[in-house]
Order: structure tokens, then C-alpha cells, then sequence
């Protein structure tokens, strides 16, 4: 890439280009999209184990006296009961309840007074992020922005326990799902959660950054004869869509209300933070548009910003996330179109570049796992 | 580095083109299967339609993007490979062999002296 000197790079990067990775830029972040092939990393994620190296994410510390009251004022989730360890997702929002981002929230493994929080954001937003939380915490509250000091590592698929446990001693077949612990990796404590954003069994792992090549490695190693294989943000992105996971800038946004992307399990409707009135009143009449799932018939993907009409060519909206579902073996995505044409059953008109497809209006997810 | 048979023409585009008395028969080369990534989607055109060189005849779609193939010569779509319909990722697995695109019936056979030759193709790629 010609202009990879400008763009940011994680810990693991010469790792991906020793690899022969295809880079991107991601938010500003030079990233592997790739290392062999979208489909089969894709395909190793959901039948074995995928290595994804997301160390362009964002991580605050918060501490300090009232921190959990605090942050019940920023974030859409109440964290109250939360159990050391514990983690909710949740938005954070404008006085409109437009999106500034999407967050996993953690009551820190160690936190024994709710005086310590662990949070985490998105790539391309952590300084905007930074910037709104720390604006409305009080004085008693601090932020510590530990991004540039954190490798994160999301180990995904069936058996992704597997090479994880060779390193790590910890009791990780009772960790539920959106709990972590801190605990020794290879010698040096981590935050291990288990949590994912592939639809998928797996951990994330919070590392510091020598640390954190180091536990890279030994997972290559350890996974490798398991069949394990490092996967890039194509695969990231086909597998969320295929579950139906919300992307931030694609079905979250400053004009996409987390009501408008129909994830009002994750906002606490009763409670007082940024964005609660908007979002009462829009979550009271419904929302003028609405993100569904859909798919096509055949292979030939809608792409985000193809727009979408009813059958007379009026327009609904536009699609959000597009793609070949590899799962699937045919073509799918999110949409943000007009509530009352937003019903699953439905059809509507796609305008791809050179033709117009019919798409169905389905419910979430689009792939479903086999049960065992 | 990307294999490139010594028995074809070449375009600056990609494309490969195998000369068969008045016909030809097209593809991409393992250097562009290779660029683009797994192909998901093949759009052929219609046996019997005409071309002209220089237009486009096939739309490949890879995961990440779409990609529009050249017909390196004019004349008549006389075959297009059916089997890309469900298996696109022939192209990438055999660009010269089973992920063949369409065979045209040349209709100014003079134009295959524009193109390429083996040895001008790996160059074009190597100062790529």
C-alpha cells in the first residue's frame, strides 16, 4: 500500500505483512483484510477456530468514586447488578439519541466497590468517544485512554477453548458468555472475555502489547494443528452480517438511532442518560425507518448505499451491509427503509449497479447455527 | 509469481485469450483471480449477442468488489461457461482451465495483433 507510512498500525502488523496479508485501511488503521482467502477464513471461523488480531479497537480504564453512577448517565445499558467481570453492550448517544458509537461495557474482573470500569469502542470513533465520556464525568471519575497500550485478540469458532487453555489455566468452560476475568496468559495476566462479534463461541483477549505478540504467537502455534488460521476484516465482515450485528457507520449512526436499528434490548428505557428522551419518544411512536435483514436469491451481492424501492421503483431507503453470505451460499445483508414496508415476509426492489433484484424482508438472524 | 502459459495472448487488462482457427476463447489470468480474490458472482452474456472490443462482456464480483472483463476482440458470443453459474470460484481455482468465460467467433481476426504475448504479459505485471 502506498500510503501505509501515514496509516496507523497495531503490535501485529509485521506479523500480517510477514504473512503476505492483503492490508487495508480501516478507519485510518492499516489492517489485514485478508491473508488467503475471504471464504475460507470465513468457513474456519464457523467449523474451527479463526485468529483475528482487533487491536485497532478502543479501551478506557474508569475509576474512581461514583464511577457506576456516572457512567449510568452515558451509556444506554444500566450497569447496576453488574458482577465483577460482567459486561452489557450499549450505545453511547447525542441529546437526539443518535449514535456516537456502540460499547461493550465491563465492571472491571478486580472492582470490588463499582469504582472501575472497563470499556470498549470501536476503531474509528475511540477519540470522539474518549472526548464525549470524559466531558460528563465528574471530577471524581477518571478515564485513561489504554488503546495504544492494549494488543486485542479475538479467538473465534467451535474450538476455540482449545488453543487458549494450552496457555492459560484458568477455568474457561465455566466463563459465560459476556463475562471476563483477568488471568494469566502465557505468565502475564489478560483480560479474557467471552464475547465475539462472529456469531460464534470464543474469547477476546486484552493484552499488553509485548505481551500480547507473544500470546498471538503461541495461539498460531497451539491452533495450528487444530486447524486453526488467521482471519482478516473481510471474514470479519461476512460473518457479523450473516448474524445480523450492527456495524457502527453502517446500522448505527449520528442519524441511526439505536430504536431505528431495533436494538432496544440494549437501552435502559427507564433510566436517566444522554439521548433517553429522544429515544423514549421515538421507541413510543416507532421509528419513520427501521434496519432489517434480507436476502437475495442468488449470488450477485446488494452493496451499503445501493438504494432500495418497492415494486413501483418509489423509494424505501438504502442497504446498509451487503455481501456474499459464504454460510449461505447466496447473497444478503441489512437495510434501513421505511417502517411500514420493514415487515419480514415482505419483498422489495434492490438497484444494483446494472440490474434491479428482488430482496426478502427476513428475521434476524440470516444464519442460523445448526443444532448439534 | 503468477503463472502465465506460454501458448496465449495477453491484454493489459488481464485477460488471456486462447486463438482456435476463427474462434477465441477468453478468461482472466492467474494474476487477476489472484488481485480480485474469491469470485462469488460471474455474470455471462447471452450466447449469440455481439461485441466489441474494448467493451465490456463478463462482470466478475469478488467478496470485497466488482470487476468488469474486456472483450479483447470483436465479434460473436458463440459459447459461455454455464458451469460459473454455481461454482464462480473456478475462476479462481483454474483461470486457464475450467474457469474459462466465454468463446467469441472473431469477426476481424487482425485485431489478435494488438495483444499481448507471454512473455510482454509477465513484464506488464512485474512493472504493475
Amino acid at each position: 500500500m502506498s500510503d501505509s507510512d501515514t496509516l496507523k498500525k497495531t503490535p501485529l502488523y509485521d506479523w500480517h505483512l510477514e504473512r503476505n496479508a492483503r492490508m487495508v485501511d480501516f478507519g485510518g488503521w492499516a489492517m489485514p483484510v485478508q491473508y488467503t482467502s475471504i471464504l475460507d477464513e470465513h468457513t474456519v471461523c464457523r467449523n474451527k477456530i479463526a485468529l483475528f488480531d482487533t487491536s485497532h479497537m478502543g479501551q478506557f480504564e474508569i475509576r474512581g468514586s461514583g464511577a457506576r453512577e456516572a457512567l449510568d448517565k452515558i451509556v444506554s445499558r444500566s450497569l447496576a447488578g453488574l458482577k465483577p467481570g460482567q459486561a452489557r453492550y450499549g450505545f453511547l448517544c447525542d441529546e437526539n439519541g443518535g449514535t456516537i458509537d456502540d460499547t461493550v461495557v465491563y465492571r472491571h474482573p478486580d472492582d470490588t466497590d463499582e469504582t472501575h470500569y472497563y470499556m470498549v469502542v470501536n476503531a474509528g470513533t475511540t477519540d470522539g468517544d474518549r472526548e464525549h465520556v470524559s466531558a460528563l464525568l465528574p471530577k471524581t471519575v477518571s478515564l485513561e485512554d489504554v488503546s495504544a497500550q492494549t494488543v486485542k485478540i479475538d479467538i473465534q469458532g467451535p474450538a476455540a477453548r482449545l488453543p487458549l487453555a494450552a496457555i492459560c489455566d484458568a477455568d474457561l468452560k465455566s466463563l459465560k458468555r459476556f463475562h471476563a476475568i483477568m488471568t494469566a496468559v502465557l505468565g502475564e495476566v489478560c483480560l479474557v472475555s467471552r464475547s465475539g462479534y462472529t456469531g460464534e463461541y470464543g474469547f477476546e483477549l486484552y493484552c499488553g502489547v509485548e505481551h500480547g505478540r507473544a500470546v498471538w504467537q503461541a495461539l498460531i502455534e497451539h491452533g495450528a494443528p487444530r486447524g486453526l488460521k488467521p482471519a482478516g476484516l473481510g471474514a470479519r465482515d461476512t460473518l457479523r452480517t450473516e448474524v445480523c450485528l450492527p456495524l457502527y457507520g453502517h446500522e448505527l449512526s449520528r442519524d441511526i438511532t439505536p430504536v431505528m436499528a431495533g436494538q432496544q434490548w440494549a437501552i435502559s428505557f427507564d433510566k436517566t442518560f444522554l439521548g433517553v428522551d429522544a429515544l423514549r419518544k421515538e421507541n413510543a411512536t416507532g421509528p419513520a425507518r427501521r434496519i432489517v435483514p434480507f436476502l437475495l436469491e442468488g449470488r450477485q451481492a446488494a452493496r451499503p448505499g445501493d438504494i432500495v424501492t418497492d415494486s413501483s421503483g418509489s423509494e424505501l431507503g438504502v442497504v446498509t451491509s451487503g455481501t456474499f453470505c459464504p454460510s449461505l451460499n447466496r447473497a444478503g445483508g441489512m437495510m434501513l427503509i421505511d417502517s411500514e414496508s420493514a415487515m419480514p415476509g415482505a419483498t422489495v426492489d434492490i438497484r444494483l449497479k446494472r440490474r434491479t433484484v428482488q430482496a426478502g424482508i427476513v428475521d434476524k438472524p440470516l444464519y442460523k447455527k445448526p443444532k448439534k | 509469481m503468477s503463472n502465465v502459459p506460454d501458448d496465449l495472448k495477453y491484454t493489459a487488462e488481464h485477460e488471456w485469450v486462447k486463438v482456435d482457427g476463427a474462434e477465441v476463447t477468453i478468461g482472466v489470468t492467474d494474476h487477476a483471480q489472484s488481485e480480485m480474490g474469491d469470485i462469488t458472482y460471474v455474470e455471462l452474456p447471452d450466447v449469440g449477442g455481439d461485441v466489441d472490443k474494448g467493451n465490456d462482456v463478463v462482470a466478475l464480483e469478488s467478496v470485497k468488489a466488482a470487476s468488469d472483463v474486456y472483450a479483447p476482440v470483436s465479434g460473436k458470443i458463440v459459447a459461455v461457461n454455464t458451469e460459473l453459474e454455481d461454482s464462480p470460484e473456478l475462476v479462481n481455482s483454474a483461470p486457464y482451465g475450467d474457469g474459462w468465460l466465454v468463446r467469441i467467433e472473431m469477426a476481424d481476426a487482425s485485431q489478435l495483433d494488438a495483444l499481448m504475448d507471454a512473455a510482454a504479459y509477465r513484464e506488464h505485471i512485474e512493472n504493475a
